[in-house]
Protein backbone atom coordinates (compact mmCIF):
# COMPACT_ATOMS: atom_id res chain seq x y z
CA UNK A 1 0.00 0.00 0.00
CA UNK A 2 1.58 3.25 -1.14
CA UNK A 3 1.64 6.60 0.67
CA UNK A 4 -0.51 8.05 -2.10
CA UNK A 5 -3.14 5.42 -1.37
CA UNK A 6 -3.02 6.42 2.30
CA UNK A 7 -3.55 10.04 1.28
CA UNK A 8 -6.60 9.02 -0.75
CA UNK A 9 -8.11 7.20 2.22
CA UNK A 10 -7.44 10.14 4.53
CA UNK A 11 -9.04 12.58 2.06
CA UNK A 12 -12.09 10.38 1.49
CA UNK A 13 -12.70 9.38 5.12
CA UNK A 14 -11.90 12.88 6.40
CA UNK A 15 -14.25 14.69 4.02
CA UNK A 16 -17.00 12.07 4.49
CA UNK A 17 -16.80 12.18 8.31
CA UNK A 18 -16.98 15.97 8.21
CA UNK A 19 -20.36 15.65 6.45
CA UNK A 20 -19.12 16.19 2.91
CA UNK A 21 -21.13 14.35 0.23
CA UNK A 22 -19.84 10.74 0.09
CA UNK A 23 -19.75 10.47 -3.71
CA UNK A 24 -17.88 13.74 -4.13
CA UNK A 25 -15.56 12.74 -1.27
CA UNK A 26 -14.59 9.59 -3.19
CA UNK A 27 -13.83 11.65 -6.29
CA UNK A 28 -11.78 14.07 -4.18
CA UNK A 29 -9.85 11.11 -2.73
CA UNK A 30 -9.17 9.80 -6.22
CA UNK A 31 -7.95 13.23 -7.32
CA UNK A 32 -5.62 13.41 -4.30
CA UNK A 33 -4.22 10.00 -5.28
CA UNK A 34 -3.59 11.07 -8.88
CA UNK A 35 -1.93 14.26 -7.65
CA UNK A 36 0.28 12.46 -5.15
CA UNK A 37 1.43 9.88 -7.72
CA UNK A 38 2.16 12.65 -10.22
CA UNK A 39 -0.32 11.32 -12.78
CA UNK A 40 -2.36 13.32 -15.26
CA UNK A 41 -5.19 14.96 -13.30
CA UNK A 42 -7.48 14.57 -16.29
CA UNK A 43 -7.46 10.85 -15.57
CA UNK A 44 -10.19 11.36 -12.95
CA UNK A 45 -12.62 12.73 -15.52
CA UNK A 46 -11.54 10.11 -18.07
CA UNK A 47 -12.10 7.14 -15.73
CA UNK A 48 -15.45 8.41 -14.49
CA UNK A 49 -16.86 9.47 -17.86
CA UNK A 50 -15.74 6.44 -19.86
CA UNK A 51 -17.05 4.04 -17.21
CA UNK A 52 -20.36 5.85 -17.01
CA UNK A 53 -20.77 6.12 -20.78
CA UNK A 54 -20.00 2.42 -21.18
CA UNK A 55 -22.37 1.07 -18.52
CA UNK A 56 -25.70 0.79 -20.32
CA UNK A 57 -27.14 -1.51 -17.64
CA UNK A 58 -26.83 1.34 -15.11
CA UNK A 59 -29.50 3.31 -16.97
CA UNK A 60 -31.99 0.88 -15.43
CA UNK A 61 -31.43 2.73 -12.15
CA UNK A 62 -32.87 6.14 -13.18
CA UNK A 63 -35.70 4.33 -14.98
CA UNK A 64 -36.69 2.42 -11.83
CA UNK A 65 -36.46 5.69 -9.88
CA UNK A 66 -38.77 7.32 -12.44
CA UNK A 67 -41.27 4.43 -12.37
CA UNK A 68 -41.43 4.59 -8.58
CA UNK A 69 -41.95 8.38 -8.60
CA UNK A 70 -44.73 8.07 -11.17
CA UNK A 71 -46.48 5.39 -9.13
CA UNK A 72 -46.17 7.42 -5.95
CA UNK A 73 -47.61 10.51 -7.58
CA UNK A 74 -50.79 8.65 -8.56
CA UNK A 75 -53.40 6.75 -6.60
CA UNK A 76 -51.55 3.46 -6.84
CA UNK A 77 -50.60 3.31 -3.16
CA UNK A 78 -54.27 3.64 -2.16
CA UNK A 79 -55.30 0.92 -4.62
CA UNK A 80 -52.69 -1.50 -3.35
CA UNK A 81 -53.67 -0.65 0.22
CA UNK A 82 -57.29 -1.46 -0.66
CA UNK A 83 -56.40 -4.91 -1.96
CA UNK A 84 -54.14 -5.76 0.99
CA UNK A 85 -56.82 -4.50 3.38
CA UNK A 86 -59.50 -6.68 1.83
CA UNK A 87 -57.32 -9.77 2.28
CA UNK A 88 -55.56 -9.22 5.62
CA UNK A 89 -57.71 -6.70 7.55
CA UNK A 90 -59.88 -9.39 9.16
CA UNK A 91 -57.05 -10.78 11.33
CA UNK A 92 -55.86 -9.54 14.72
CA UNK A 93 -53.40 -6.73 14.13
CA UNK A 94 -54.93 -6.61 10.65
CA UNK A 95 -53.61 -3.24 9.56
CA UNK A 96 -50.05 -4.20 10.46
CA UNK A 97 -50.39 -7.30 8.28
CA UNK A 98 -51.91 -5.12 5.56
CA UNK A 99 -48.80 -2.95 5.77
CA UNK A 100 -46.51 -5.93 5.11
CA UNK A 101 -48.66 -7.41 2.34
CA UNK A 102 -48.94 -4.04 0.57
CA UNK A 103 -45.13 -3.82 0.62
CA UNK A 104 -44.91 -7.27 -0.98
CA UNK A 105 -47.29 -6.19 -3.76
CA UNK A 106 -45.60 -2.84 -4.27
CA UNK A 107 -42.16 -4.40 -4.34
CA UNK A 108 -43.16 -6.28 -7.48
CA UNK A 109 -43.33 -2.88 -9.16
CA UNK A 110 -40.64 -0.89 -7.42
CA UNK A 111 -36.96 -1.51 -6.95
CA UNK A 112 -36.37 0.94 -4.16
CA UNK A 113 -37.01 0.67 -0.42
CA UNK A 114 -37.30 4.44 -0.07
CA UNK A 115 -40.06 4.56 -2.72
CA UNK A 116 -41.91 1.83 -0.85
CA UNK A 117 -41.60 3.76 2.42
CA UNK A 118 -42.70 7.15 1.11
CA UNK A 119 -45.51 5.70 -1.06
CA UNK A 120 -47.50 2.83 0.44
CA UNK A 121 -45.52 3.06 3.70
CA UNK A 122 -46.87 6.55 4.49
CA UNK A 123 -50.45 5.64 3.45
CA UNK A 124 -50.37 2.72 5.88
CA UNK A 125 -48.95 4.79 8.73
CA UNK A 126 -51.86 7.22 8.37
CA UNK A 127 -54.40 4.38 8.31
CA UNK A 128 -52.87 2.63 11.32
CA UNK A 129 -52.72 5.83 13.39
CA UNK A 130 -56.27 6.93 12.55
CA UNK A 131 -58.31 7.03 15.80
CA UNK A 132 -55.13 6.06 17.70
CA UNK A 133 -55.64 2.37 17.05
CA UNK A 134 -51.94 1.71 16.73
CA UNK A 135 -49.16 3.73 18.28
CA UNK A 136 -47.32 5.96 15.84
CA UNK A 137 -43.84 4.51 16.52
CA UNK A 138 -45.11 0.96 15.95
CA UNK A 139 -46.84 1.95 12.70
CA UNK A 140 -43.72 3.71 11.43
CA UNK A 141 -41.60 0.70 12.44
CA UNK A 142 -43.79 -1.71 10.45
CA UNK A 143 -43.66 0.56 7.38
CA UNK A 144 -39.89 0.90 7.66
CA UNK A 145 -39.29 -2.82 8.17
CA UNK A 146 -41.63 -3.91 5.38
CA UNK A 147 -40.11 -1.38 2.96
CA UNK A 148 -36.93 -3.47 2.99
CA UNK A 149 -38.76 -6.07 0.87
CA UNK A 150 -38.92 -3.54 -2.01
CA UNK A 151 -35.49 -4.24 -3.52
CA UNK A 152 -35.54 -7.98 -2.69
CA UNK A 153 -38.62 -8.97 -4.67
CA UNK A 154 -37.83 -7.89 -8.25
CA UNK A 155 -37.25 -5.36 -9.71
CA UNK A 156 -34.36 -4.06 -7.64
CA UNK A 157 -32.03 -1.08 -7.95
CA UNK A 158 -29.31 -2.47 -5.63
CA UNK A 159 -29.29 -5.75 -7.57
CA UNK A 160 -28.65 -3.85 -10.80
CA UNK A 161 -25.68 -2.18 -9.08
CA UNK A 162 -24.44 -5.57 -7.86
CA UNK A 163 -24.80 -7.00 -11.36
CA UNK A 164 -22.65 -4.12 -12.63
CA UNK A 165 -19.74 -4.85 -10.28
CA UNK A 166 -19.99 -8.66 -10.28
CA UNK A 167 -21.00 -9.45 -13.84
CA UNK A 168 -23.77 -11.72 -12.48
CA UNK A 169 -26.97 -11.87 -14.53
CA UNK A 170 -29.60 -9.28 -13.59
CA UNK A 171 -32.34 -11.77 -14.47
CA UNK A 172 -30.95 -14.49 -12.21
CA UNK A 173 -30.48 -12.02 -9.35
CA UNK A 174 -34.05 -10.74 -9.73
CA UNK A 175 -35.52 -14.26 -9.62
CA UNK A 176 -33.21 -15.18 -6.75
CA UNK A 177 -34.81 -12.46 -4.63
CA UNK A 178 -38.38 -13.79 -4.86
CA UNK A 179 -38.22 -16.51 -2.18
CA UNK A 180 -36.08 -14.48 0.27
CA UNK A 181 -38.50 -11.55 -0.14
CA UNK A 182 -41.49 -13.75 0.69
CA UNK A 183 -39.60 -15.23 3.64
CA UNK A 184 -38.93 -11.72 4.95
CA UNK A 185 -42.65 -10.94 4.72
CA UNK A 186 -43.55 -14.18 6.51
CA UNK A 187 -41.02 -13.52 9.27
CA UNK A 188 -42.41 -10.02 9.84
CA UNK A 189 -45.97 -11.31 9.92
CA UNK A 190 -44.94 -13.82 12.60
CA UNK A 191 -43.55 -10.94 14.66
CA UNK A 192 -46.82 -9.04 14.18
CA UNK A 193 -48.91 -12.08 15.28
CA UNK A 194 -46.78 -12.32 18.42
CA UNK A 195 -47.03 -8.59 19.22
CA UNK A 196 -50.73 -8.47 18.30
CA UNK A 197 -51.53 -11.15 20.91
CA UNK A 198 -49.49 -9.45 23.61
CA UNK A 199 -50.93 -6.00 23.01
CA UNK A 200 -54.39 -7.15 21.97
CA UNK A 201 -54.40 -5.29 18.64
CA UNK A 202 -57.74 -4.55 16.91
CA UNK A 203 -59.24 -6.39 13.94
CA UNK A 204 -60.88 -4.65 10.99
CA UNK A 205 -64.44 -5.23 9.88
CA UNK A 206 -63.89 -8.00 7.32
CA UNK A 207 -64.44 -7.10 3.68
CA UNK A 208 -66.96 -9.71 2.41
CA UNK A 209 -65.28 -12.32 0.21
CA UNK A 210 -67.65 -11.58 -2.65
CA UNK A 211 -66.33 -7.99 -2.66
CA UNK A 212 -62.77 -9.15 -3.19
CA UNK A 213 -62.89 -9.76 -6.94
CA UNK A 214 -64.00 -6.13 -7.40
CA UNK A 215 -61.12 -4.84 -5.26
CA UNK A 216 -58.78 -7.12 -7.15
CA UNK A 217 -59.89 -5.77 -10.53
CA UNK A 218 -59.25 -2.22 -9.28
CA UNK A 219 -55.60 -3.23 -8.73
CA UNK A 220 -55.30 -5.59 -11.68
CA UNK A 221 -53.47 -3.26 -14.07
CA UNK A 222 -50.70 -2.32 -11.61
CA UNK A 223 -50.42 -6.00 -10.63
CA UNK A 224 -49.62 -6.87 -14.24
CA UNK A 225 -46.51 -4.71 -14.13
CA UNK A 226 -44.15 -7.31 -12.61
CA UNK A 227 -45.48 -9.84 -15.12
CA UNK A 228 -44.57 -7.55 -18.02
CA UNK A 229 -41.22 -6.75 -16.45
CA UNK A 230 -40.01 -10.22 -15.54
CA UNK A 231 -41.66 -11.84 -18.55
CA UNK A 232 -39.82 -9.39 -20.79
CA UNK A 233 -36.43 -9.98 -19.20
CA UNK A 234 -36.74 -13.79 -19.06
CA UNK A 235 -38.06 -14.30 -22.55
CA UNK A 236 -35.04 -12.29 -23.70
CA UNK A 237 -37.34 -9.70 -25.23
CA UNK A 238 -35.91 -6.79 -23.22
CA UNK A 239 -32.57 -6.00 -21.68
CA UNK A 240 -32.96 -5.04 -18.00
CA UNK A 241 -32.51 -1.38 -18.98
CA UNK A 242 -35.27 -1.57 -21.57
CA UNK A 243 -37.49 -3.46 -19.15
CA UNK A 244 -37.03 -0.66 -16.63
CA UNK A 245 -38.03 1.92 -19.26
CA UNK A 246 -41.08 -0.17 -20.20
CA UNK A 247 -42.04 -0.37 -16.52
CA UNK A 248 -41.80 3.41 -16.29
CA UNK A 249 -43.84 3.81 -19.48
CA UNK A 250 -46.49 1.43 -18.16
CA UNK A 251 -46.74 3.33 -14.87
CA UNK A 252 -46.91 6.60 -16.81
CA UNK A 253 -49.75 5.43 -19.07
CA UNK A 254 -51.71 4.21 -16.04
CA UNK A 255 -51.17 7.46 -14.13
CA UNK A 256 -51.79 9.84 -17.06
CA UNK A 257 -54.57 8.18 -19.00
CA UNK A 258 -56.18 5.31 -17.08
CA UNK A 259 -56.39 6.69 -13.54
CA UNK A 260 -55.89 10.33 -14.54
CA UNK A 261 -53.99 10.85 -11.30
CA UNK A 262 -51.19 12.84 -12.90
CA UNK A 263 -51.43 15.92 -15.15
CA UNK A 264 -48.73 17.32 -17.42
CA UNK A 265 -47.54 19.84 -14.86
CA UNK A 266 -47.25 17.01 -12.35
CA UNK A 267 -45.30 15.00 -14.91
CA UNK A 268 -42.71 17.77 -15.27
CA UNK A 269 -42.15 17.86 -11.53
CA UNK A 270 -41.88 14.06 -11.41
CA UNK A 271 -39.27 14.24 -14.21
CA UNK A 272 -37.31 16.94 -12.39
CA UNK A 273 -37.47 15.01 -9.13
CA UNK A 274 -36.27 11.83 -10.89
CA UNK A 275 -33.42 13.77 -12.50
CA UNK A 276 -32.30 15.10 -9.11
CA UNK A 277 -32.48 11.68 -7.43
CA UNK A 278 -30.56 10.14 -10.34
CA UNK A 279 -27.86 12.78 -9.93
CA UNK A 280 -27.57 12.00 -6.23
CA UNK A 281 -27.15 8.25 -6.89
CA UNK A 282 -25.07 8.93 -10.00
CA UNK A 283 -22.46 10.94 -8.07
CA UNK A 284 -21.88 7.99 -5.73
CA UNK A 285 -21.59 5.67 -8.72
CA UNK A 286 -19.03 8.01 -10.30
CA UNK A 287 -17.08 8.25 -7.06
CA UNK A 288 -17.05 4.46 -6.86
CA UNK A 289 -15.74 4.18 -10.45
CA UNK A 290 -12.74 6.36 -9.64
CA UNK A 291 -12.21 4.77 -6.24
CA UNK A 292 -12.26 1.27 -7.73
CA UNK A 293 -9.81 2.34 -10.43
CA UNK A 294 -7.34 3.33 -7.71
CA UNK A 295 -8.02 0.16 -5.71
CA UNK A 296 -7.33 -1.93 -8.81
CA UNK A 297 -4.12 0.02 -9.56
CA UNK A 298 -2.95 -0.69 -6.02
CA UNK A 299 -4.06 -4.35 -6.38
CA UNK A 300 -6.04 -4.13 -3.16
CA UNK A 301 -8.78 -6.65 -4.13
CA UNK A 302 -6.18 -9.30 -4.99
CA UNK A 303 -4.43 -8.78 -1.66
CA UNK A 304 -7.66 -9.05 0.28
CA UNK A 305 -8.47 -12.22 -1.66
CA UNK A 306 -5.06 -13.75 -0.81
CA UNK A 307 -5.50 -12.84 2.82
CA UNK A 308 -9.00 -14.32 3.01
CA UNK A 309 -8.09 -17.48 1.13
CA UNK A 310 -5.15 -18.00 3.49
CA UNK A 311 -7.63 -17.96 6.39
CA UNK A 312 -9.18 -21.07 4.83
CA UNK A 313 -12.72 -20.30 6.00
CA UNK A 314 -14.55 -22.25 3.33
CA UNK A 315 -17.65 -20.87 1.56
CA UNK A 316 -19.91 -20.80 4.62
CA UNK A 317 -17.28 -19.28 6.86
CA UNK A 318 -16.65 -16.61 4.26
CA UNK A 319 -20.37 -15.83 3.91
CA UNK A 320 -20.70 -15.62 7.68
CA UNK A 321 -17.79 -13.21 7.99
CA UNK A 322 -19.05 -11.14 5.04
CA UNK A 323 -22.51 -10.94 6.63
CA UNK A 324 -21.15 -9.79 9.97
CA UNK A 325 -18.90 -7.21 8.33
CA UNK A 326 -21.73 -5.78 6.22
CA UNK A 327 -24.22 -5.75 9.10
CA UNK A 328 -21.77 -3.55 11.01
CA UNK A 329 -20.87 -1.38 8.01
CA UNK A 330 -24.57 -1.09 7.11
CA UNK A 331 -25.04 0.86 10.34
CA UNK A 332 -22.53 3.43 9.13
CA UNK A 333 -22.62 3.66 5.33
CA UNK A 334 -25.21 3.87 2.56
CA UNK A 335 -26.11 0.95 0.30
CA UNK A 336 -24.74 2.35 -2.96
CA UNK A 337 -21.31 3.03 -1.49
CA UNK A 338 -21.14 -0.40 0.14
CA UNK A 339 -22.27 -2.17 -3.03
CA UNK A 340 -19.98 -0.35 -5.40
CA UNK A 341 -16.84 0.03 -3.29
CA UNK A 342 -16.73 -2.67 -0.60
CA UNK A 343 -18.52 -5.54 -2.33
CA UNK A 344 -16.04 -5.56 -5.27
CA UNK A 345 -13.28 -6.08 -2.70
CA UNK A 346 -14.91 -9.34 -1.64
CA UNK A 347 -15.91 -10.63 -5.07
CA UNK A 348 -12.51 -12.21 -5.86
CA UNK A 349 -12.70 -13.97 -2.49
CA UNK A 350 -16.22 -15.23 -3.21
CA UNK A 351 -15.00 -16.65 -6.52
CA UNK A 352 -11.91 -18.18 -4.93
CA UNK A 353 -13.80 -19.98 -2.15
CA UNK A 354 -16.48 -21.17 -4.56
CA UNK A 355 -19.50 -19.10 -3.50
CA UNK A 356 -22.13 -18.69 -6.20
CA UNK A 357 -22.20 -15.01 -7.23
CA UNK A 358 -25.99 -14.85 -7.52
CA UNK A 359 -26.37 -16.35 -4.04
CA UNK A 360 -23.76 -13.95 -2.69
CA UNK A 361 -25.49 -10.99 -4.34
CA UNK A 362 -28.95 -11.72 -2.97
CA UNK A 363 -27.55 -12.39 0.53
CA UNK A 364 -25.57 -9.14 0.47
CA UNK A 365 -28.53 -7.07 -0.77
CA UNK A 366 -30.79 -8.52 1.97
CA UNK A 367 -28.03 -7.71 4.44
CA UNK A 368 -27.89 -4.12 3.21
CA UNK A 369 -31.64 -3.68 3.46
CA UNK A 370 -31.28 -4.46 7.17
CA UNK A 371 -28.61 -1.73 7.16
CA UNK A 372 -31.30 0.74 6.04
CA UNK A 373 -32.98 0.19 9.42
CA UNK A 374 -30.01 0.22 11.77
CA UNK A 375 -28.85 3.44 13.44
CA UNK A 376 -26.88 5.66 13.42
CA UNK A 377 -27.02 5.62 9.61
CA UNK A 378 -30.35 4.12 8.55
CA UNK A 379 -31.88 5.88 5.58
CA UNK A 380 -35.38 4.44 6.10
CA UNK A 381 -35.28 5.68 9.69
CA UNK A 382 -34.41 9.22 8.61
CA UNK A 383 -36.93 9.38 5.79
CA UNK A 384 -39.87 8.01 7.77
CA UNK A 385 -38.96 9.83 10.96
CA UNK A 386 -39.04 13.09 8.96
CA UNK A 387 -42.25 12.35 7.06
CA UNK A 388 -44.20 10.87 9.98
CA UNK A 389 -42.83 13.24 12.62
CA UNK A 390 -41.73 10.44 14.95
CA UNK A 391 -38.33 10.53 16.71
CA UNK A 392 -35.82 7.96 15.42
CA UNK A 393 -35.29 6.61 18.96
CA UNK A 394 -38.95 5.61 19.35
CA UNK A 395 -39.03 3.93 15.93
CA UNK A 396 -35.88 1.96 16.71
CA UNK A 397 -37.36 0.61 19.94
CA UNK A 398 -40.32 -0.83 18.02
CA UNK A 399 -38.07 -2.05 15.21
CA UNK A 400 -35.93 -4.39 17.32
CA UNK A 401 -38.08 -7.56 16.91
CA UNK A 402 -38.44 -6.90 13.16
CA UNK A 403 -34.70 -6.46 12.71
CA UNK A 404 -34.16 -9.70 14.64
CA UNK A 405 -36.62 -11.50 12.33
CA UNK A 406 -34.90 -10.10 9.23
CA UNK A 407 -31.48 -11.20 10.52
CA UNK A 408 -32.89 -14.69 11.08
CA UNK A 409 -34.03 -14.78 7.43
CA UNK A 410 -30.63 -13.45 6.35
CA UNK A 411 -28.83 -16.34 8.03
CA UNK A 412 -31.39 -18.84 6.75
CA UNK A 413 -30.77 -17.85 3.13
CA UNK A 414 -27.04 -17.71 3.81
CA UNK A 415 -26.90 -21.31 4.99
CA UNK A 416 -29.50 -22.71 2.57
CA UNK A 417 -28.37 -21.43 -0.85
CA UNK A 418 -31.15 -23.25 -2.68
CA UNK A 419 -33.69 -20.86 -1.14
CA UNK A 420 -32.08 -18.25 -3.37
CA UNK A 421 -30.94 -20.38 -6.29
CA UNK A 422 -33.86 -22.77 -6.87
CA UNK A 423 -35.96 -20.32 -8.89
CA UNK A 424 -33.13 -19.01 -11.10
CA UNK A 425 -32.09 -22.62 -11.76
CA UNK A 426 -35.63 -23.49 -12.81
CA UNK A 427 -35.38 -20.63 -15.30
CA UNK A 428 -32.12 -22.02 -16.65
CA UNK A 429 -29.44 -20.37 -14.51
CA UNK A 430 -26.48 -22.76 -14.73
CA UNK A 431 -24.91 -21.92 -11.31
CA UNK B 1 -33.85 40.89 -2.83
CA UNK B 2 -33.74 41.19 -6.60
CA UNK B 3 -30.64 39.07 -6.88
CA UNK B 4 -32.24 36.26 -4.83
CA UNK B 5 -35.30 36.40 -7.10
CA UNK B 6 -33.01 36.07 -10.08
CA UNK B 7 -31.31 33.06 -8.49
CA UNK B 8 -34.69 31.45 -7.80
CA UNK B 9 -35.63 31.87 -11.45
CA UNK B 10 -32.32 30.38 -12.57
CA UNK B 11 -32.86 27.43 -10.23
CA UNK B 12 -36.29 26.83 -11.71
CA UNK B 13 -34.86 26.85 -15.20
CA UNK B 14 -32.04 24.52 -14.17
CA UNK B 15 -34.64 22.13 -12.78
CA UNK B 16 -36.71 22.33 -15.98
CA UNK B 17 -33.66 21.56 -18.12
CA UNK B 18 -32.90 18.61 -15.83
CA UNK B 19 -36.46 17.38 -16.38
CA UNK B 20 -35.97 17.82 -20.14
CA UNK B 21 -32.74 15.82 -20.11
CA UNK B 22 -34.45 13.07 -18.15
CA UNK B 23 -37.28 13.05 -20.68
CA UNK B 24 -34.72 12.60 -23.49
CA UNK B 25 -33.19 9.67 -21.59
CA UNK B 26 -36.59 8.04 -21.09
CA UNK B 27 -37.86 8.68 -24.60
CA UNK B 28 -34.76 7.35 -26.35
CA UNK B 29 -35.24 4.05 -24.52
CA UNK B 30 -38.93 4.02 -25.40
CA UNK B 31 -38.08 4.66 -29.06
CA UNK B 32 -35.50 1.86 -28.89
CA UNK B 33 -38.10 -0.64 -27.67
CA UNK B 34 -40.84 0.55 -30.03
CA UNK B 35 -38.59 0.50 -33.11
CA UNK B 36 -37.38 -3.00 -32.41
CA UNK B 37 -40.72 -4.60 -31.54
CA UNK B 38 -43.28 -2.59 -33.40
CA UNK B 39 -41.38 -1.74 -36.56
CA UNK B 40 -38.67 -4.40 -36.47
CA UNK B 41 -36.05 -1.80 -37.38
CA UNK B 42 -33.72 -1.34 -34.41
CA UNK B 43 -31.80 1.93 -34.38
CA UNK B 44 -28.24 2.19 -33.10
CA UNK B 45 -28.53 5.85 -32.12
CA UNK B 46 -31.08 5.30 -29.35
CA UNK B 47 -28.67 3.52 -27.03
CA UNK B 48 -26.01 6.15 -27.62
CA UNK B 49 -28.41 9.04 -27.06
CA UNK B 50 -29.62 7.41 -23.84
CA UNK B 51 -26.02 7.05 -22.61
CA UNK B 52 -25.32 10.71 -23.44
CA UNK B 53 -28.51 11.86 -21.71
CA UNK B 54 -27.57 9.73 -18.69
CA UNK B 55 -24.19 11.48 -18.37
CA UNK B 56 -25.90 14.85 -18.71
CA UNK B 57 -28.67 14.08 -16.18
CA UNK B 58 -26.09 13.17 -13.54
CA UNK B 59 -23.71 16.08 -14.00
CA UNK B 60 -26.29 18.72 -14.88
CA UNK B 61 -28.05 17.80 -11.65
CA UNK B 62 -24.80 17.89 -9.66
CA UNK B 63 -23.89 21.25 -11.16
CA UNK B 64 -27.18 23.14 -11.08
CA UNK B 65 -30.03 21.28 -9.39
CA UNK B 66 -28.74 19.45 -6.29
CA UNK B 67 -27.41 21.45 -3.30
CA UNK B 68 -24.45 19.92 -1.43
CA UNK B 69 -26.66 19.27 1.60
CA UNK B 70 -29.00 17.06 -0.46
CA UNK B 71 -26.27 14.56 -1.36
CA UNK B 72 -25.83 11.39 0.66
CA UNK B 73 -23.57 12.21 3.61
CA UNK B 74 -22.47 10.77 6.93
CA UNK B 75 -24.74 12.68 9.27
CA UNK B 76 -23.99 11.35 12.72
CA UNK B 77 -20.58 12.83 13.53
CA UNK B 78 -20.59 16.56 12.85
CA UNK B 79 -24.12 17.31 14.23
CA UNK B 80 -22.96 16.09 17.67
CA UNK B 81 -20.34 18.84 17.98
CA UNK B 82 -20.94 22.22 19.62
CA UNK B 83 -22.26 24.77 17.07
CA UNK B 84 -18.95 26.56 16.51
CA UNK B 85 -16.94 23.36 16.19
CA UNK B 86 -19.67 21.99 13.92
CA UNK B 87 -19.44 24.94 11.55
CA UNK B 88 -15.64 24.90 11.58
CA UNK B 89 -15.39 21.16 10.89
CA UNK B 90 -17.99 21.28 8.13
CA UNK B 91 -16.06 24.16 6.55
CA UNK B 92 -12.81 22.20 6.85
CA UNK B 93 -14.33 19.20 5.01
CA UNK B 94 -15.72 21.45 2.30
CA UNK B 95 -12.39 23.25 1.92
CA UNK B 96 -10.68 19.90 1.34
CA UNK B 97 -13.41 18.83 -1.09
CA UNK B 98 -13.44 22.07 -3.06
CA UNK B 99 -9.63 22.15 -2.98
CA UNK B 100 -9.33 18.72 -4.58
CA UNK B 101 -11.82 19.60 -7.32
CA UNK B 102 -10.02 22.90 -7.95
CA UNK B 103 -6.71 21.02 -8.16
CA UNK B 104 -8.13 18.78 -10.91
CA UNK B 105 -9.79 21.56 -12.94
CA UNK B 106 -6.89 22.33 -15.32
CA UNK B 107 -6.27 18.63 -16.04
CA UNK B 108 -10.00 18.07 -16.56
CA UNK B 109 -10.23 20.99 -18.99
CA UNK B 110 -7.19 19.67 -20.89
CA UNK B 111 -8.72 16.22 -21.14
CA UNK B 112 -12.03 17.59 -22.43
CA UNK B 113 -10.25 19.81 -24.97
CA UNK B 114 -8.40 16.74 -26.19
CA UNK B 115 -11.70 14.84 -26.43
CA UNK B 116 -13.17 17.47 -28.78
CA UNK B 117 -11.31 15.61 -31.54
CA UNK B 118 -12.79 12.21 -30.69
CA UNK B 119 -16.32 11.49 -31.84
CA UNK B 120 -19.06 9.13 -30.64
CA UNK B 121 -19.45 6.04 -32.86
CA UNK B 122 -23.06 6.50 -34.06
CA UNK B 123 -24.18 10.10 -33.68
CA UNK B 124 -20.69 11.42 -34.49
CA UNK B 125 -20.83 14.04 -31.72
CA UNK B 126 -17.54 15.27 -30.23
CA UNK B 127 -16.87 13.57 -26.88
CA UNK B 128 -15.74 16.97 -25.60
CA UNK B 129 -19.38 18.11 -25.85
CA UNK B 130 -20.87 14.85 -24.51
CA UNK B 131 -18.51 14.95 -21.52
CA UNK B 132 -18.35 18.76 -21.23
CA UNK B 133 -21.04 18.90 -18.56
CA UNK B 134 -18.57 17.21 -16.19
CA UNK B 135 -16.48 20.39 -16.19
CA UNK B 136 -19.55 22.46 -15.30
CA UNK B 137 -20.22 20.09 -12.40
CA UNK B 138 -16.61 20.29 -11.20
CA UNK B 139 -16.63 24.11 -11.32
CA UNK B 140 -19.96 24.26 -9.53
CA UNK B 141 -18.75 21.89 -6.79
CA UNK B 142 -15.86 24.30 -6.14
CA UNK B 143 -18.23 27.29 -6.10
CA UNK B 144 -20.79 25.55 -3.88
CA UNK B 145 -18.06 24.63 -1.37
CA UNK B 146 -16.84 28.21 -1.39
CA UNK B 147 -20.36 29.60 -0.91
CA UNK B 148 -21.05 27.25 2.01
CA UNK B 149 -17.78 28.23 3.70
CA UNK B 150 -18.25 31.97 3.20
CA UNK B 151 -21.92 32.02 4.23
CA UNK B 152 -22.37 29.17 6.71
CA UNK B 153 -25.84 30.44 7.68
CA UNK B 154 -27.05 29.63 4.15
CA UNK B 155 -24.93 26.47 3.82
CA UNK B 156 -27.99 24.27 3.32
CA UNK B 157 -28.70 25.93 0.00
CA UNK B 158 -25.13 25.79 -1.36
Amino acid sequence: MSAAFGLMLVAFVGIALLRGPIGLAMIAGGIAYLGATGQDMGLAAEQILNSLFGSFVLIAVPMFIFAANVMNSGTLSERIYGLAHAIMGRFRGGLAHVNVLASVIFSGMSGSAIADAVGPGMVEIEMMCRNNRYSRPFSVAVSAASATIGPIIPPSIPMVLYALVSGASVGALFLGGVVPGLLMAAAMMLVIIWIARRRNFPMEAPVPWREIPRVFVRTLLPLLMPVVLLGGIYSGVFTPTEAAAVAALYALVLALFVYRALDWRGLVSVLAESARSSAVVGVIICGAFLFNYVLATEQIPARIADWFVALDLGPLGFLLVANLVFLVLGCLLDTTTLLLVLVPLLLPVARAVGVDLVHFGVVIVVNMMIGLLTPPYGVLLFVLSGLAGTPVKEIVRELVPFIAALIAVLFLITFVPSLVLALPRLAGYPG
Amino acid sequence: MRSSEGIERLKRWADLIGAGLFAVLFLSLVVQVVRRFVFGTPAAWTEELASIAFVWVIFWGTAFAVPLSTHVAVDFVVPRFAPRVRRASYALGLAALGGCFLWALPGTADYLRFMMRERTPVLDWPYGVVYGVFLAAAVMVVLRCLAAIVRPEAADEA
